[in-house]
């Protein structure tokens, strides 16, 4: 390696530690290491450009769009009313409906979004039935994350694995369905195992069964107050619907995904009427920032020879073995991701596996499959693993319950490492039957 | 003891109370009784008392919703002729008095209601403050169904209690002016009336209302503006305001750089003596009369 990658690898490696340890925003640590690069001369102003992923950009600004009008449509508040009638007041059932419903918004909606408004509602709902809801919400949000990892568009790693390496949203969903299910199914039978006197029925006890009661009358009472437009409602809705549709139909209409989400998005922004200024407020200019500034880093390291050589003395090492590589990617993955951002890990890793996949070719995409279960159910191992743990938590402390990093920790790590084993077991299944 | 699930149960009651005021919050409450006791899953020797330690919790919300302490205590009276009762026959002899309880409320409510109607002429200025749901029926119904012309000053309390008024007033296409209390003595120069709604009265004759209703009634008072209060009798109680367990709590609070220690009561009281026309189902009651005419409910 020459001076230049020396200098490359230096200033990534100071971004990422002003990320970990949270000294600076996040994309004014990216942009910081970015401009460093070009005040030393290490890449040129023309070759940056190169080096943003905008499918990924577009994808992230689309969706968003997406959501933000979704919003306000009233659309989330009817979703959670109904399920919280549902449960009935039962601990197991809100645990399972939550869950569920909440893994199936995250896998087309991100997760930061689902939990924002999952979350107050599953701890106004425990606590009112005298709970301790900070086992629902930790299962609630790795639930997101799970849910999130089925689709291309669940969470931002699927969405840079798909877009550099031109992966459809039905390879995503084919392959990462039966593991996020398997793992989610999991992950609440642990939580229901390792804390059965919180799922105990409420039905012996007549003042919980009234707080329930009345704190189900409660939520629908607060709903009523939101004011629903139908017409509003229904083209979001389907707008939604058609966004995933042509999703779905990528290997036929040949629309790449970042394109049909900016398109319906703007589709819908149109036939709304919505203020786009306010659209704009919610669009997360800032994680933008931080995706374009890590693209150009990883970039410059891969311009550079930093990539190559870390390929070749240290992934490669293990040897062509499928089975071992598949492994290796998928637990590297997974505990680093636990550790640090997984964004900036899986702009990292790709062109490490693009080599390894050259080097040693596995079948269907599996090293992929690897990379983005790793990197997604990675996130649940810790507090600080996912944007969505991070939120939790957040409105966990605003309504008066605090929970520790090694409390967190200790909920969750279990179940994450569950939901690892569980996705090493389908992918050796995969390799068992595609080899 | 107040077990954690009990203090739930009492935030939420003053949450409903904040939102509906008394008299909705007691029906809510009466539905959600009966519907609990449908779910209860429990042997027939456990089912009777459980609804007495349930009633005991009921007794002691902050504040006490008199009307339900009252149902519950006479529901409690009738229980105690029950004899042993196989646990499904329990559970329907308790729905069923539950349910008679509701429709005596609900026929009582309805009466105030229609007393409350009769008090809104063409071309009054109706100062709403601490509406509960008879005066926002009877504001709707006095509108539609008697036509008259009146125009309303909602007085802004809590979001969700204003909300509620307001919701009122624009589906019927009353016309209103929704003003901040504090801004009440610009409106009280011409003729007005101001209706308002209780929690309870207690022995010693002190109306237990939402907050801001001593300021409002006291301003009314030296303005010469009559002030209407529509109770049920239910509301009536037999103990002193000192055992109204009125809620209060502290805090540290920051505004705009400035930390505080704050003091809040969840409701107000105001002197029986400060109101001109107090009615119940049964119609008009001299006011000097006040809860005396009512202990023995």
């Amino acid at each position: 390696m020459g001076a230049d990658a020396l200098v490359t690898v230096i200033v990534f490696l100071a971004v990422y530690v002003i990320i970990a340890f949270e000294w600076l925003n996040k994309a004014i640590a990216s942009t910081m290491g970015v401009m460093a690069l070009l005040i030393l001369g290490v890449i040129d102003d023309h070759a940056l450009a190169g080096f943003i992923d905008y499918e990924t950009i577009m994808l992230l600004i689309g969706m968003m769009g997406i959501v933000s009008v979704l919003k306000k449509t009233g659309f989330f508040a009817l979703i959670t009313v109904r399920i919280a009638k549902l449960t009935g007041g039962q601990p197991l059932r809100i645990m399972i409906l939550f869950c569920a419903v909440t893994a199936l918004i995250s896998a087309f909606l991100d997760n930061v979004t689902t939990v924002l408004i999952m979350v107050p509602i599953i701890i106004e709902l425990t606590r009112g039935m005298g709970l301790d809801p900070k086992i629902f919400v930790v299962a609630l949000a790795m639930a997101s994350n799970l849910g999130g990892t089925a689709t291309l568009v669940g969470d931002p790693p699927n969405i840079i694995i798909g877009s550099k390496v031109g992966l459809t949203f039905n390879q995503f969903a084919g392959y990462l369905f039966s593991p996020v299910v398997l793992s989610t199914m999991g992950v609440v039978a642990y939580f229901w195992a390792s804390n059965r006197d919180s799922f105990k029925s409420i039905d012996d006890d007549l003042t919980k069964l009234l707080s329930v009661q009345l704190l189900i009358e409660k939520i629908e009472f607060d709903f009523r107050a939101v004011k629903i437009d139908r017409t509003f409602l229904l083209k979001s809705v389907i707008c939604l619907g058609a966004a995933l549709v042509l999703f779905v139909t990528q290997t036929v209409t040949h629309l790449s995904p970042g394109l049909v989400a900016l398109s319906v998005a703007m589709v819908l922004f149109i036939i709304t009427s919505v203020e786009f200024e306010d659209v704009l407020l919610e669009i997360e200019w800032s994680t933008l920032l931080f995706f374009a500034g890590l693209f150009v880093l990883v970039g410059a390291m891969e311009q550079k020879g930093v990539i190559e050589w870390l390929a070749r003395h240290i992934f490669l090492q293990a040897g062509g073995n499928p089975y071992v590589m598949t492994l290796m990617v998928l637990w590297v993955s997974g505990i680093a991701s636990g550790i640090i951002d997984n964004i900036p890990f899986t702009i990292t890793m790709i062109p490490i596996v693009e080599m390894m996949q050259a080097a040693h070719p596995v079948p269907n995409h599996i090293l992929w499959w690897a990379l983005s279960l790793g990197a997604c159910l990675g996130g649940n191992l810790t507090m600080i693993g996912a944007s969505a743990n991070i939120i939790s938590v957040g409105l966990l402390k605003k309504s008066g319950q605090e929970i520790s990093f090694g409390e967190y920790t200790r909920k969750s790590a279990p179940g994450a490492l569950l939901s690892l084993f569980i996705s090493s077991l389908v992918l050796m299944i995969y390799l068992w039957i595609f080899l | 003891m107040k077990t954690q699930a009990d203090q739930t149960l009492y935030n939420l009651i003053r949450s409903y109370m904040y939102a509906l005021g008394t008299s909705r919050t007691t029906v809510v409450v009466l539905k959600a009784y009966i519907d609990a006791v449908e779910r209860l899953k429990c042997t027939a020797p456990g089912f009777r008392p459980m609804l007495e330690r349930l009633n005991t919790v009921i007794r002691n919300t902050e504040p006490k919703v008199i009307p339900l302490v009252h149902l519950v205590d006479a529901f409690e009276t009738e229980m105690a002729s029950w004899g042993d009762l196989p646990l499904e026959a329990g559970k329907k002899r308790a729905i069923d008095i539950l349910n008679q309880k509701l429709a005596g409320f609900q026929a009582d409510t309805a009466r105030v209601t229609a007393h409350c109607m009769s008090c809104i002429s063409p071309g009054d200025l109706i100062i709403a403050h601490s509406s509960t749901n008879d005066i926002r029926d009877a504001l709707a119904r006095a509108h539609t169904e008697l036509k008259r012309s009146f125009k309303v000053l909602a007085l802004k309390q809590d979001s969700a209690r204003t909300r509620e008024l307001i919701n009122v007033l624009e589906r019927h296409r009353i016309d209103h002016l929704l003003i901040p209390e504090y801004n009440l003595s610009h409106y009280l120069k011409s003729p007005a009336k101001l209706f308002i709604g209780a929690v309870s009265v207690s022995s010693d004759n002190q109306v237990v209302a939402g907050i801001g209703t001593a300021n409002v009634v006291s301003l009314c008072h030296w303005f010469h503006v009559p002030v209407y209060l529509f109770v049920e009798s239910i509301k009536f109680a037999r103990q002193t305001l000192a055992e109204q367990h009125i809620y209060s709590e502290e805090e540290d609070r920051t505004e705009a750089s400035f930390t505080f220690h704050l003091k809040t009561f969840s409701h107000d009281f105001v002197d029986l003596a400060m109101v001109d026309h107090l009615f119940t189902e049964s119609g008009e009651i001299p006011r000097e009369e006040g809860s005396g005419a009512f202990l023995g409910h």
